[in-house]
């Protein structure tokens, strides 16, 4: 039975004891829980938003968490809770590029990044993420918000500021580019 | 070197499999949890076996992000973006109410915040082995000077220490400690055990 020192234990804590304290002002804590889940959050950004955003939409995600976090609930479920903090976050960083796209009447482009490299990738998951990364921007954004962050075509629609019909057709083309590479690994 | 399989040239998804139906329609049906029953759907082996593809994405969908981040995927290359942070937030930290200090200082008007006695509390609780203050309250009226004041400290333990005494030595630490900064008419603390395992699963499986 090892007593750990109470000053060195606290990067070994649970996500609710860390939360606890960092909700209770705890800055130390709450560094504890950005080095967890920084790459967590920095994955769901780069999907919804672009890889070279995410950053800041990470800062912003974790500076709205200190400031909400007294008023989590359930503390013990803070990664789920920071996941929708970042989903939102990408969600605004996007609305505000549209104003501004539409302020200087810039043609959006939305060109794919070509083929996937899958060629060496070593499991499905990492074949899948080659993958996500080739879809089209919107595709990807699409996909991204209806099965991993588990909003409803609508919501997407409302959220992007697109048309119903146009999510659908986004999340049929990315179902089957990612379907056909998931079927290889079969 | 792991062979890596080429994509198949066909998918359960193209729509010369499909037997007449669309893989929105589909995802559509599935979305419902297939009810109301479709017939035309339920029959047809084809049309089947795409929703089953569909379904199996969907359930690595959520590996596919936590393999990003696992792999460091998207990732700051530093940390400078933690510093970013900590240095904005350092501005915003919630300090709560203002207890008074008495002093003999002329028109100075002495004060500590809530959040310093917090933060003194957990430091007491870091320098013991085994537990880790979670939480502190200051019940009373704090900005009375003289008035009672009752502090609650909710701590975790680690598996394996002897509780009783724990809380018995946090207690009389936790009160030498205030005596000693704060200028508080302290009338008792009592320290609340939540977890006697902290240990959690999250920060097992790390």
């Amino acid at each position: 039975m090892v007593s750990l020192p109470g000053r060195d234990s606290l990067g070994h804590a649970d996500d609710r004891t860390i939360a606890t304290r960092a909700a209770d002002g705890d800055i130390r804590a709450f560094e504890i829980l950005m080095r967890r889940y920084g790459s967590l959050m920095s994955a769901y950004a780069a999907r919804i938003v672009n890889p070279t955003d995410a950053e800041d939409v990470v800062q912003e995600t974790f500076v709205t968490a200190w400031r909400d976090l007294p008023n989590l609930e359930n503390l013990g479920s803070v990664r789920s809770w920071l996941t929708t903090i970042v989903t939102r976050k990408s969600i605004d960083l996007l609305r505000t590029r549209r104003e501004q796209q539409s302020l200087d009447n810039v043609e959006v482009e939305d060109p794919s990044d070509g083929p996937a490299e899958t060629a060496n990738a070593t499991s499905l998951d990492e074949a899948l993420s080659a993958v996500l990364s080739s879809l089209p921007e919107d595709q990807r954004r699409c996909w991204t918000l209806r099965e991993v962050a588990g909003y409803g075509y609508q919501q997407i629609a409302d959220e992007l500021d697109l048309p119903v019909s146009t999510v659908r057709g986004l999340l049929a083309r990315s179902r089957s580019t990612l379907v056909r590479e998931m079927e290889a690994w079969r | 070197m792991t062979e890596t399989p080429e994509p198949s040239p066909t998918s359960p998804l193209d729509a010369a499999n499909l037997d007449g139906h669309t893989v929105e329609s589909l995802s559509d049906y599935l979305d419902s949890g297939r009810t109301p029953r479709i017939e035309a759907i339920e029959s047809s082996p084809a049309a089947q076996n795409a929703l089953a593809a569909l379904a199996r994405l969907r359930m690595v969908a959520p590996r596919v992000i936590d393999a990003d981040a696992a792999a460091d995927q998207f990732a700051p290359r530093n940390d400078h973006w933690i510093k970013r942070i900590l240095d904005q937030i350092g501005v915003q930290a919630n300090a709560g109410r203002d207890i008074p200090i008495s002093h003999d200082v002329p028109g100075a008007d002495l004060s500590i915040s809530e959040g310093a006695v917090r933060a003194i509390v957990r430091e007491v609780g870091d320098d013991m082995e085994g537990l880790l203050v979670e939480r502190c309250r200051l019940d009373g009226d704090v900005e009375t000077p003289g008035a009672p004041v009752d502090i609650t400290v909710e701590i975790s333990t680690f598996e394996g220490i002897d509780i009783a005494r724990a809380t018995a030595e946090l207690r009389e630490r936790v009160e030498r400690a205030i005596t000693l900064h704060v200028d508080m008419a302290l009338s008792s603390v009592i320290v609340r055990v939540r977890d006697t395992d902290l240990t959690g699963d999250e920060a097992r499986a790390r």
